[in-house]
């Protein structure tokens, strides 16, 4: 619909920089990053008031960030799937299944360690790959893909090793919790760190990553413009897998132990994560920030009711809740966000 | 904002004639004026035209009176009185129907339930088909068309879809037809079909409005017509009172040929671009021309002669089937964009809004899209070369904006469409496609275009422009060609070329009633075929499988098929309410926790009350699944959170809750009765009785009740059944109520099987389960279609599964993987299928 009228240049560059520049202050502040941030503040405030005698202990702190951080890699990868339009339901379930291959490729095919770590990513890449392929060539919805690998991957792991718990990795392997950085920080908040400033580098300035928000925004245009949608998708659920890999690797060194169960249910944990920074599950919107923010959000909450005595079964239902009530909040806030720029 | 308008209106002498008259409309857009003070009367036995260039308004004034948008200003009487309309389906009750170019069907559905749906005619409270097949049929026979009602819509032909939408407008007695650019995409003959189907309506008494561009048409078909410009109504004239030339003159303002005068002053120069032999089936065939470096070579026709095919075909989007490209003399391999853009190739495509911009994203952003790789370094791009690279072409192409980080949908059509001609133009080609440049764009900027377009031709571009405006084609082009039905139909010399000639090739008479035919495609009834052939395949399958179970286990028909019958029914009365979830595009993840909730729930009350019957341990279970489904169909329906993510929440929340209310622990001990419910009276297990029962009470409520086939109509397409009045919220939440009461009850009878329930294991991964049944049984994963027969069959086969694995000596452990791979093949197969015979939906 042509407007009748022309466009509003008459307020001049100036006053409009002036007045677009206080609009983009306003719209910070109501942005779901910002609310992440806000509760993550509140939460470790409530948590230090609380219970200061656990939540004001740095080491205490840093040290129960290691429950978390294969679910936060993966949110990292999980991210990038959201942004451009899609979604990866088989995270955890390929981190299983890597797992177990790995378990078994040194268990019992006495492949040296070093090179299992090593394959474990890739491993977990190329089950990755599986869900891209489907999901590019016969464009499949990607939730009917990844539910069926969901189910496939562990399915499989569970063929691989049944109900049996794998154990007799090398001393100097296990334990990845129990390294620390410059004596201060645990070897898997750190790999967590590294991999979300490169993850924000690529997502924020590579191509890859423009790429991504254009296919999220609009795939078809996307294709028009000469962005080779096949090929994006297909990156994003391999890297998904890589990442997931990654965590399979660093999930059995501090476990110690490899089961077909590794990360039962983990992938609900991992898209909360990345809704409740304030990506929208619909694409073409997210942030790398805005996942950090909210799996430390995630994480003080868990330990919190873990202080308080709270089973883990009943944590279920908080982060269920936690999920919906996250969404929800960010729909409105979407909504009043819209109104006040109109 | 907006006029609520029943306030009175100054008594006007009402002339019987007139059906609807709008007095002083006007309408406005987020504070853009789009319509002023329009008053026209549409009158009863008369076609009556409303023309006007892209963005005059006719448009919005048919929205007006049809029921989509709500006047800003002014109001419309009804047979004389004043009358507020405040949605389309208020319009359908007063009579008023409007026909959308992009027609608002169901493609999932047959014609008859198209016309008919939400008010299928009953009998005895049912929905009575053979009368609504009948009713459909004797419709189309008035309208002198012959589509078999019975069909599905997927398929037909734009023209028939149209014809279908207006047959449905008949059924619901409409009296006044507003026909909003109707015949864009329409073949010639298909325009004299329509056409006499109009006069047909006309000389019965009703009133139509007809919006149209091509002003021929509107001569051959217009009693009256009235003229708008810029918002405003210019002109009321009788056809027979008028000419081309002056209502020409009326909806532009000014003489024909101010238009924009190209300076032709070089020679073109060798062939950059030439296309041989370029077939591609049902859209065009052998196209075969040349353009050269400087030269503009204007693709001329009616809309849907198969023009933005040819160009999306050499730019790679759509690839033909057979001939050949060359750039520059050499042969190419086009696949994708990406080829051709390396080839320096580029094309501004004719849909801007969902080809050419991504709302959204900022105006710089979306103008260096094209050359994002190119502005990187070693994969990383640098945002200050792609912003001053848009400041550059913002200025050189005079585009009006606040500021270059501005998202580009505040932008006006126009400037729009600068910043797309800017994407392609910094990509430096050598050869540019440009599909319909100037369509939707005011005056102004269409000079500016052309402007532009002829300095690419003089800077040595070669340029190919699709354009339905003859003016502009007249004024730009060097050569022209026209196509008519998928065919070369004529080329011309700038100096030969006239309205008249290209217009007489555009329309040509007696042309290959092939391609007519190919746009007619007589619709496979394979769509219908497909779906039987399905559960027969299914059907075959679960009898080979069973009769290979009972070869290796002869103890397998007696036992085995016992385990099998109980396996599946919890499967399936659960599945029939994920079925109607998947049938509406969406998906519930929380069944399997549901239904453990409920189990535990109700297993502790029996418990600790044994005193409950069993009808009340029913009513119990079904309430309170059904609650916990009304949960995930609020938060669907009423908060707008997509059902992957809501019944994800939920699946967690649900589990945590059963760990809360049963303490972690086990219910043991449940009531005899409900273990009873799974003896064997007569060989079959009541449950089995109660989950058949469940099963034909679907597959009628579904195939019978007009609720049903709402279900199907929301799911094949949501906002068509929103027109039509079906309240898709209320759909949702039905539907996600069902389920989860249908978990519910599953959830009591799950008791039925195993003396205890255990809070972790009940219920789990039944989601799983019950995906694959329903995916299995041919429930098409992206929405609006589904079968009870099917479902029930997937969940047969999926129980044999079940039970077979470990009697063929397979571990119980290949369940969940067996479980992902009839998900994956399931998909995989139909989708495969489904798009070899054309019957699969339209992807981007």
């Amino acid at each position: 619909m042509t407007p009748m009228h022309p466009s509003p240049d008459a307020a001049g560059p100036a006053a409009s920089s002036a007045s677009s520049a206080r609009g983009d202050w306003r719209r910070l502040l109501a942005s779901p990053e910002a609310v992440a941030l806000l509760l993550l503040v509140a939460g470790i405030t409530g948590g230090g008031l609380l219970s200061p005698k656990y939540f004001l202990d740095f080491h205490y702190l840093m040290d129960s960030t290691s429950l978390y951080m294969e679910a936060a890699i993966m949110a990292l990868a999980m991210t990038f799937v959201i942004i451009s339009g899609n979604i990866d339901l088989s995270v955890a379930a390929n981190l299983a299944l890597t797992a177990v291959l790995c378990g078994e490729l040194h268990l019992r095919f006495g492949v040296p360690m070093g090179l299992v770590i090593v394959a474990g990513p890739c491993i977990g890449a190329v089950l990755g790959l599986f869900n891209g392929l489907l999901i590019a060539r016969l464009r499949l919805p990607s939730l009917t893909v990844t539910i069926g690998t969901l189910a496939l991957y562990r399915g499989l792991a569970q063929v691989m090793i049944g109900d049996a718990a794998l154990q007799g990795f090398p001393d100097w392997f296990n334990g990845i919790d129990q390294r620390y950085v410059a004596g201060l920080l645990p070897l898997p908040l750190v790999i967590f760190l590294v991999l979300a400033v490169a993850c924000a580098l690529v997502l924020h300035r590579s191509l890859l990553g423009r790429f991504l928000y254009a296919m999220g925004t609009n795939e078809s245009a996307a294709r028009y413009s000469g962005v080779r949608a096949g090929v994006v998708k297909v990156a994003v659920f391999a890297i998904a897998g890589g990442f997931s890999g990654l965590g399979a690797v660093m999930m059995t060194s501090r476990l110690g132990t490899v089961q077909y169960s590794l990360a039962d249910g983990q992938e609900l944990a991992v898209i909360t994560a990345v809704v409740l920074g304030g990506t929208d599950i619909f694409g073409g919107r997210g942030t790398i920030f805005g996942t950090v923010v909210a799996t430390f959000l995630l994480g003080i909450i868990s330990r919190a009711m873990g202080l308080a005595l709270w089973p883990a079964e009943n944590q279920l239902a908080v982060s269920g809740s936690l999920l919906i009530f996250a969404v929800v909040l960010y729909r409105l806030l979407a909504k009043i966000g819209t109104t006040i720029r109109t | 904002m907006t006029n609520t308008a029943a306030t009175a209106a100054p008594a006007i002498e009402h002339d019987p004639n007139v059906a609807v008259r709008a007095d002083g409309l006007s309408k406005s857009f987020g504070g853009i004026l789009v319509l002023k003070n329009a008053s026209v009367a549409l009158r009863k036995g008369e076609i009556h035209g409303l023309v006007g260039e892209n963005g005059a308004g006719k448009s919005t004034l048919a929205k007006l009176i049809g029921g989509v948008h709500v006047p800003s200003g002014g109001h419309i009487s009804v047979g004389g009185r004043v009358t507020h309309i405040p949605n389309p389906a208020a319009a359908i009750a007063l009579g008023i129907a409007l026909i959308h170019q992009e027609p608002l069907t169901f493609p999932d559905l047959s014609v008859a339930e198209n016309i008919f749906i939400h008010r299928q005619p009953r009998r005895y409270g049912i929905v009575d088909w053979a009368s609504m097949n009948a009713q459909a049929a004797a419709i189309l026979t008035s309208l002198g068309v012959t589509i078999n009602p019975r069909q599905k819509v997927r398929g037909l032909s734009i023209a028939d879809q149209q014809t279908v939408e207006m047959a449905a407008a008949i059924s619901q007695h409409a009296k006044v037809l507003l026909m909003d650019e109707t015949t864009a995409a329409l073949t010639p003959s298909e325009v004299k079909d329509l056409f006499r189907v109009m006069r047909q309506l006309r000389d019965q008494g009703a009133a139509l409005a007809f919006i149209g561009h091509r002003l021929e048409e509107i001569f051959d078909i217009c009693d009256r017509i009235t003229i708008l410009r810029d918002g405003e109504i210019v002109g009321h004239k009788l056809t027979r009172e008028t000419s081309i030339d002056e209502v020409l003159r009326l909806m532009v303002g000014r003489p024909m040929d101010a238009m924009f005068a190209r300076q032709i002053d070089h020679k073109p120069g060798d062939v950059a671009l030439e296309v041989r032999s370029l077939c591609r089936a049902g859209e065009f065939e052998d196209i075969s021309f040349n353009v050269r470096q400087g030269e503009i070579v204007a693709l001329a026709g009616l809309v849907g002669a198969g023009r933005t095919e040819v160009a999306r075909a050499i730019f790679g989007v759509a690839p033909a089937e057979s001939g050949e490209v060359l750039i520059a003399g050499k042969s190419a391999r086009i696949n994708g964009p990406r080829d051709a853009m390396r080839l320096g190739l580029a094309l501004v495509p004719e849909d801007r809004q969902h080809h050419g911009v991504l709302m959204p994203l900022s105006v710089w952003r979306n103008a260096t899209l094209a050359i994002a790789d190119r502005l990187a370094r070693l994969g990383f791009v640098r945002d200050s070369s792609a912003k001053s690279q848009t400041a550059d072409y913002v200025e050189r192409l005079q585009v009006r904006l606040r500021s270059i980080g501005q998202p580009i949908r505040e932008l006006s059509g126009g400037n729009q469409q600068k910043i797309v001609l800017a994407k392609w133009l910094m990509t430096k080609p050598r050869i540019m496609i440009l599909d319909e440049p100037t369509r939707g764009i005011d005056i102004g900027a269409k000079a500016e275009v052309h402007k532009l377009v002829s300095s690419l031709a003089a800077e040595g571009i070669a340029v190919l422009m699709i354009s339905s405006e003859l003016p502009e084609v007249l004024a730009m082009a060097d050569r022209v060609l026209v196509m008519r039905e998928g065919r070369l139909t004529g080329e011309f010399e700038r100096k030969d070329a006239t309205q008249e000639k290209i217009m007489a090739a555009a329309t040509g008479q007696g042309v290959a009633a092939a391609m007519d035919a190919a746009h007619r495609s007589p619709q496979p009834s394979g769509a219908s075929l497909w779906t039987r052939f399905r559960e027969l395949g299914i059907a075959a399958v679960v009898v080979l499988a069973m009769t290979i179970a009972s070869c290796l286990q002869p103890r397998f028909l007696s036992n085995g098929l016992r385990g099998v019958l109980i396996d599946s029914t919890l499967i399936a009365i659960v599945a029939m309410g994920q079925m109607m979830v998947i049938i509406t595009r969406n998906i519930d993840l929380s069944v399997g926790s549901t239904l453990g909730l409920t189990a535990i729930v109700v297993g502790k009350l029996l418990l600790d009350h044994p005193g409950f019957s069993p009808i009340e341990a029913g009513l119990i279970a079904v309430v309170l699944g059904g609650m916990l489904g009304l949960f995930n169909g609020l938060l669907v329906a009423l908060l707008d959170v997509p059902s992957i993510i809501a019944t994800l929440g939920t699946y967690t929340a649900y589990r945590g809750l059963t760990f809360i209310y049963s303490g972690g622990k086990q219910v043991d001990s449940v009531p005899r009765w409900l273990t009873a419910l799974s003896q064997v009276p007569a060989g079959v297990p009541w449950i089995v009785y109660l989950a058949a029962g469940v099963a034909v009470a679907t597959a009628m409520w579904l195939g019978y009740s007009r609720t049903g086939r709402d279900i199907f109509a929301a799911g094949s397409n949501p906002p068509a059944a929103r027109l039509r009045g079906i309240g898709i919220r209320g759909i949702l939440m039905l539907v996600f109520t069902i389920t989860g009461a249908l978990s519910g009850f599953a959830g009591l009878l799950y008791a039925s099987r195993i003396p205890y329930v255990n809070p972790e294991g009940a219920g789990k991964q039944m989601e799983l389960v019950v995906i694959s049944a329903v995916v299995i049984g041919g429930t098409n994963v992206f929405g609006g279609s589904g079968s009870v027969l099917g479902t029930v069959l997937g969940c047969l086969l999926l129980g044999i599964i079940n039970v077979a694995l470990p009697t063929l000596g397979v571990s119980d452990f290949w369940q969940l993987a067996v479980y992902g791979l009839c998900i994956l093949v399931a998909a995989t197969t139909d989708t495969f299928i489904q798009r070899r015979s054309g019957l699969a939906a339209e992807l981007p």
